[in-house]
């Protein structure tokens, strides 16, 4: 290359530095979203490798069934290519925080997995030690490692949870009807640092073994503090595996061998456990089956107590204002009753006043008397001692009168059977002192005895009345003696009467003082009682709301323990009874949540690569190309003078090819500099809110770099070659000469007089213009047509993301609904469903609500390897799910209802496991080998997540049982809806905070939460979106410029023509860009419909599996990507018109080119 | 009072360090209806005194007076409103658009023209009624230039400015388009000034400016103008 013409090139250059910057660009900008999206992906592995290499990720994880004992550690580690294995415990909980449960953003109970942290090894590692036993290292976001057994390590990225958890925060486990105690010694945990397990790549999460079957997140604690003497699983690494990408087949089928010698050693080892685990808790469970008994008794009995406890809170409550009311009562009348009785002591005091002054009255009358014979009672004695004597005297004149008498009788009359001698004996015997008459006296004698006896007789008789008129006498003095004594006792007894009255009165008056204390005191005593009595039923009164509750709770507690009793007993029923067929899962990385997620990212970013950037990089590369022709082309005259100097073709060619060359490789230079390590951060950064890997390994791709460089090149620099070639070839003077003008034509429109004629001048000579050149017609149609599409298609991937949660999610979408009512268990609320859906319908607030089942499985068909995850949903009410789910296909607008016929599947479920309707697909159970059908009634519109909608009656024939409905869906009135959003919001969260304080309700999840978490998620790919739209933008912006540089550089001498004819400054822009609007418009229609197809087959390939994408493009994005690319036109025709301006005449025309 | 005066024009290019006058005191007049020609070598700067005369350069310094207005002290749009209205050009190389058709070629400066001729007519009057839908590709040089000839008169100008316009075209056909321009003059009282290198041609115009190095060497008056039909070269 001479020098001159190393001038002339630089010179080249400065002189039409517009056109270089605009290949430089567009070069540069290809080549950007080429090697940047053609990175990526790479990128993205490279990144994962790393991190899994750093924190020694395990390659295969055994999980036992029935656990692992040291033994089955020590056979797997002698397995064929395992190097290490490290066994570990986890165990499933609930979290609770200050007391309170956490909740997801879906309104379920929080799970959290509890991994254990071997704490010599983590010492180990962080001495420097690579011990490859130590397997799943964390990666500290923040805090430090745990110290104390009671400290732990919790998830970096969950996004599930309402509550965000921090440094210091103590989190308690709560086992799911379980006794925890059984796993973990402890269940409180302070948090110390937040780290990201290599385990868990992405925020998915996984399932738990507890609750919904979603697992929240995950902590790490100290090793000892499970108490388990098994281990749950174990972590295993291959020998060799990290010599090869994770994402290789090489690595996938070395993995895969040892997974299988894995196997092959299970079955021994399973057998071998079963045997022990049988020695040991078969008669454990017997016992414990003894003791539960016991408890249930004994916790029954307890409860019969509190039962009758909460009667009598309750018969109180109710009653104790009667029995206050009795209580009162009886206060008042014996009141009453103690005052009647000291009035009526009072009355009977003066009654006892009034007689003891009548007996001190009678007394005193008395004692006069009495005062009159002092001697009476001396002469009394007298006069009764003469009295007796002549007492004595008659009774002796009596007798003695009377003997004399019988001897009589006897001797006048005596008995013929007795000798009179005998009589006599025995008379003298009897009557001594007639002894000497009698003995004297015999039978001839009586008649003497009798006449002194008569003689004696009658002496007898007159002392007998001499006796008597002296008791006669006597007995009168006698009297009148006794009638004085009498008196004398009569005093006595006054006296006494009248002491005694006068005890009784001072008696009395004390009983007057007794009573009134004691009236005092017991009225004291009364109102004590009644405060008291008031005082309980205020009580009872308070207690009678809460009695019921706290017995519930108290019921609930016994019933939880029994039920942790019967858990544990149950499960190890179930583990004696699941010995049979207990199994190894022997999982590879696949199976860790995400990580599959991970890698289809990176291929779906492959298969994005594969056509966005690839189309991108076309028109990129072919505008830089027509630049490139004009330019030759526009060179022409000059050609031909250096021909002419005798320069030879190909130094002449090599002066374009440099030129070329320049532009476009200085331009791919900065385009593969931005590509590689501007590009994937910005994508990465996006996916970094599904992601939790570390920073992105940003690496140089030959690869992408060699190809894009060259393509770029070599279509730009062939360009040049060919447009020189072909004027090379021909001679020096006929290139110096101007180019023979293109030939006008008749267009096919002349053809068609009628459209012809209406056509004005300027609209006629505009169609010839366009239809003359067909190369620079459809170089800017398709140039401006690409970069349309190239926006809507950006433009349009951002509304299919954006409508997955706005055709998902509230009215006129798939989702209606506006709240889920989680239930608490029945069990333990007491309140049965049907209960509690009443309770829901009757708020006021409550349009309609319904029963439903959720349940997590994964789930497929036999047509596809691949298992989704997919969640069931069973309304009670099959006519009611319409309510709040459409169920409609999309494509044919068909309505299905629930019947009894099949399932409900959505719409990518039934795409990816290739189903139809009439087909089967199945659901897999935990144990990960029962699958169960079902048949494919309907094929139903969904954008987020898979589901399978079933009646409750379909739901029984194929599981077998009925569904437990654990919640109510709910929609509310429209009128709530249509409030404004702060007026909304608060009733919202009324209903929430009124439904919550039932003991039925959990929580109520509205739908806007969820929303507003999925779209968290989703807004990353925002930026990957916006990535295409301002490079799309950029490229229409160059590409327009291009044009209309071209436009005007090949038709300058037409503009200097019509200037010297006088036209006005506008009416040649206008001359001149009436076309390029034309031409703009027609572009602009071709690259809208192009979009479609397009952005349908972008989207399809980049879909990742629980989303569908929008299938449409918005409008709005239309209609940007028009009015980006009309602006950009407007923008470029004012600035080319000053250029217009400045097209000199005479130096145009003068110039033959 | 002349039609056209030029008042001691100058019109300078600065190339580097040098300033080139191509126009150097240029001082001449012409009256209305005339036919001039203005002769002189290749950069004598007959180009530069009739681009100004035409409006599509302007002088450095000097008066230009056409039909008594200053046009050397116009802006930009009274320039082009002259051009539209009162100016036609004819270049060396016609300059037709090329996807127009003759017609549409005539058209084109006519519906901007306030007192425009009938295309048609004009076209046939210089012989084209049979290639009025040609396109200039489709027509030989001496049909363009009649076209281009055309385009000019079509717009009734006071001023017909021709660029050397036989210099692309043979001998009969050169005498055809000169012929043409002289009728323009005769008939329609156009004032025609035509710039040629060939002296031959000078007897037929009214008035011979003769150039060289910018300045007016010489102004003839040909009190008896030959017509074209006898002259020879």
């Amino acid at each position: 290359m001479t020098k001159a013409l190393f001038k002339d090139i630089v010179r080249s250059i400065w002189r039409t530095k517009n056109r270089f910057i605009t290949i430089f660009l567009i070069a540069a900008l290809g080549l950007a979203v080429f090697s940047g999206i053609k990175a990526t992906a790479p990128d993205l592995k490279d990144t994962a490798d790393n991190y899994f290499l750093k924190q020694n990720l395990m390659d295969i994880n055994v999980i036992s069934t029935i656990g692992l004992s040291e033994n089955d550690i020590d056979n797997i580690g002698k397995v064929s290519g395992v190097q290490a294995v490290m066994p570990a415990k986890f165990a499933d909980a609930f979290l609770e925080i200050d007391g309170k449960k956490v909740i997801d953003v879906e309104g379920a109970q929080y799970s959290c997995r509890a991994m254990s942290l071997d704490m010599d090894m983590l010492k180990q590692w962080q001495d420097g030690v690579n011990d490859a036993e130590f397997m799943n290292r964390v990666r500290l976001v923040e805090g430090v490692y745990p110290k104390n057994e009671d400290e732990c390590l919790i998830d970096h990225s969950d996004i599930t949870s309402t509550h965000r958890f921090k440094i210091g925060d103590i989190i308690n486990l709560v086992g799911d009807h379980e006794n925890l105690g059984n796993k973990l010694k402890r269940s409180e945990y302070k948090i110390v640092g937040i780290v990201n397990s290599p385990l868990y790549v992405s925020v998915e999460r996984g399932n738990a073994l507890i609750g919904s079957g979603k697992l929240g997140n995950y902590i790490y604690i100290p090793a000892t503090n499970f108490v388990m003497d098994y281990y749950t699983n174990a972590f295993v690494s291959v020998a060799g595996a990290f010599s090869y990408s994770a994402f290789s087949k090489q690595y996938k089928a070395d993995i895969a061998e040892v997974v299988e010698n894995i196997e092959a050693v299970s079955e021994k080892a399973l057998q071998e456990r079963s045997a022990d685990l049988w020695l040991e808790y078969s008669p454990k469970v017997v016992k414990g089956e003894e003791e539960y008994a016991a408890k249930k008794l004994e916790a029954e009995e307890k409860l019969a107590e509190a039962r009758q406890q909460v009667k009598e809170v309750k018969y109180y409550a109710e009653h104790g204002e009667e029995e206050l009311a009795a209580k009162k009562a009886e206060y008042e009348a014996s009141l009453s009753q103690a005052q009647r009785e000291i009035y009526s002591g009072k009355s009977q005091y003066n009654a006892g006043l009034a007689e003891y002054n009548k007996k001190l009255a009678e007394y005193n009358a008395a004692k006069a008397m009495a005062d009159k014979y002092p001697n009476a009672r001396e002469d009394y004695k007298k006069a009764g001692e003469e009295l007796d004597k002549a007492k004595a005297d008659i009774d002796r004149a009596e007798r003695s009168l009377g003997r004399i008498q019988k001897l009589l009788d006897q001797l006048k009359n005596p008995d013929s059977s007795e000798t009179i001698n005998t009589i006599l004996v025995n008379l003298a015997k009897e009557y001594p002192e007639y002894k000497d008459i009698l003995e004297h006296t015999g039978a001839e004698t009586i008649p003497n005895a009798i006449v002194t006896l008569e003689v004696a007789t009658i002496t007898g008789e007159a002392q007998l009345n001499v006796a008597k008129s002296a008791y006669d006498q006597n007995k009168l003095a006698y009297d009148l003696a006794g009638e004085q004594i009498k008196s004398l006792d009569k005093l006595k007894d006054a006296e006494v009467q009248l002491a005694e009255a006068k005890a009784k009165l001072q008696a009395g008056s004390s009983d007057i003082a007794i009573g009134e204390i004691t009236l005092d005191m017991k009225q004291m005593e009364l109102q004590y009682e009644l405060a008291i009595a008031e005082e309980k039923l205020a009580q009872a009164k308070a207690n009678v709301a809460t009695v019921d509750k706290q017995y519930a709770q108290a019921e609930a507690d016994a019933l939880l323990q029994l039920q942790n009793a019967r858990y544990d007993l149950d499960t190890g029923r179930k583990m004696l009874d699941s010995l049979d067929t207990a199994m190894w899962h022997v999982e590879n990385r696949e199976s860790l949540p995400g990580n599959l997620e991970y890698e289809r990212s990176a291929d779906n970013m492959d298969a994005f690569a594969a056509v966005f950037p690839v189309f991108f990089f076309f028109i990129a590369a072919a505008v830089c190309l027509s630049t490139m022709t004009r330019m030759v082309k526009e060179e022409r005259t000059q050609m031909g003078t250096l021909k002419a100097l005798g320069y030879s073709s190909q130094v002449i060619a090599i002066k374009y090819l440099v030129y070329a060359f320049l532009a476009s490789a200085l331009g791919s230079v900065l385009g593969i500099y931005l590509g590689f390590y501007w590009f994937p951060r910005v994508i990465y950064e996006a996916y970094s809110i599904m992601f939790t890997t570390p920073d992105l390994v940003l690496v140089f791709r030959w690869k992408y770099a060699l190809i894009g460089f060259f393509v770029m090149l070599l279509s730009v620099m062939s360009a040049a070659l060919l447009a020189a070639r072909k004027d090379l070839m021909t001679d020096a003077a006929r290139l110096m000469r101007p180019v023979a003008p293109k030939k006008g034509k008749r267009v096919f429109l002349e053809k068609v007089g009628f459209v012809w004629k209406r056509l004005n001048f300027d609209s006629k000579v505009t169609v010839r213009n366009m239809m003359r050149n067909k190369r620079r017609l459809a170089m800017t149609v398709i140039g401006i047509a690409g970069c349309t599409s190239l926006i809507v298609v950006g433009m349009g991937i951002d509304d299919s993301i954006t409508a997955i949660s706005a055709n998902q999610f509230g009215e006129n979408a798939v989702m209606t609904y506006d709240a889920q009512v989680v239930l608490n268990d029945k069990l333990v609320s007491g309140i049965s469903e049907e209960e509690s859906l009443k309770a829901l319908e009757s708020d006021a607030r409550v349009d309609t609500a319904v029963l439903t089942n959720m349940q997590s499985f994964k789930g497929g068909s036999v047509r596809e390897e691949e298992l989704l995850p997919v969640s069931i949903i069973v309304p009670q009410e099959s006519d009611k799910l319409s309510n709040f789910i459409s169920l409609k296909n999309r494509e044919t607008g068909e309505v299905f209802k629930l019947g009894d016929e099949g399932v409900l599947v959505t719409e990518k479920f039934a795409e990816h496991s290739k189903s139809k309707v009439g087909d089967k697909v199945f659901v897999q159970l935990d144990d990960k080998t029962t699958q169960i059908e079902m048949t494919v009634a309907g094929i139903v519109e969904n954008y987020a997540f898979h589901y399978i909608y079933m009646s409750e009656a379909v739901y029984e024939s194929t599981f077998g049982s009925l569904p437990v409905y654990s919640f109510a869906t709910v929609k509310l009135l429209p009128n709530i809806n249509a409030m404004d959003a702060a007026q909304r919001d608060s009733e919202r969260s009324k209903l929430a905070a009124d439904l919550m304080k039932r003991d039925d309700v959990s929580v109520v999840v509205y739908m806007e939460q969820a929303v507003d978490a999925f779209n968290g998620v989703l807004s990353g790919l925002d930026t990957l979106t916006r990535v295409f739209v301002v490079g799309s933008v950029i490229l229409a912006l160059l590409v327009l410029y291009n044009l209309a540089n071209i436009n005007i550089n090949e038709r300058i001498r037409d503009i200097a023509s019509i200037k010297v004819l006088g036209f006005y400054d506008r009416e040649v822009v206008s001359y001149i860009f009436k076309e390029s609007i034309y031409l703009t418009l027609i572009g602009i229609a071709f690259g809208l419909l192009a979009a479609i197809p397009l952005h349908l087959f972008v989207i399809k390939i980049a879909e990742v599996n629980i989303l569908m994408y929008g299938r449409s493009i918005d409008l709005s994005s239309y209609i940007f990507a028009a009015g980006v690319i009309i602006v950009f036109s407007v923008l470029v025709a004012v600035l080319m018109s000053f250029k217009l301006k400045k097209v000199d005449m005479v130096e145009t025309l003068k110039v033959v080119e | 009072m002349s039609f056209i005066e030029f008042d001691s024009v100058y019109k300078r290019y600065k190339m580097g360090e040098i300033t080139i006058a191509a126009a150097d005191g240029v001082t001449f007049e012409v009256e209305e209806g005339e036919f001039c020609v203005i002769t002189g070598p290749s950069g004598s700067g007959k180009s530069t005194i009739l681009n100004i005369l035409g409006g599509m350069d302007s002088a450095n310094d000097g008066k230009v007076r056409v039909g008594g207005d200053l046009i050397s002290d116009y802006d930009r749009k009274k320039l082009i409103e002259y051009r539209r209205d009162d100016v036609g050009f004819v270049f060396q190389f016609y300059n037709l658009i090329p996807n127009l058709t003759a017609l549409e070629n005539v058209e084109l400066a006519t519906q901007i023209s306030k007192k425009a001729l009938d295309a048609q007519k004009v076209l046939e009057r210089v012989g084209l009624a049979e290639r009025l839908n040609s396109f200039p590709s489709q027509l030989s040089g001496g049909e363009q230039q009649r076209v281009s000839i055309a385009r000019a008169i079509a717009k009734n100008p006071k001023l017909l400015l021709c660029d050397e316009p036989t210099g692309a075209l043979d001998y009969n056909t050169g005498k055809q388009i000169l012929n043409l321009l002289h009728e323009a003059s005769r008939e329609a009282g156009m004032t025609v000034l035509v710039i040629t290198h060939n002296l031959a041609v000078a007897p037929m115009a009214d008035r011979v400016v003769a150039m060289r190095s910018g300045k007016v060497q010489k102004i003839t008056l040909n009190e008896e103008p030959v017509p074209v039909e006898r002259i020879e070269w």
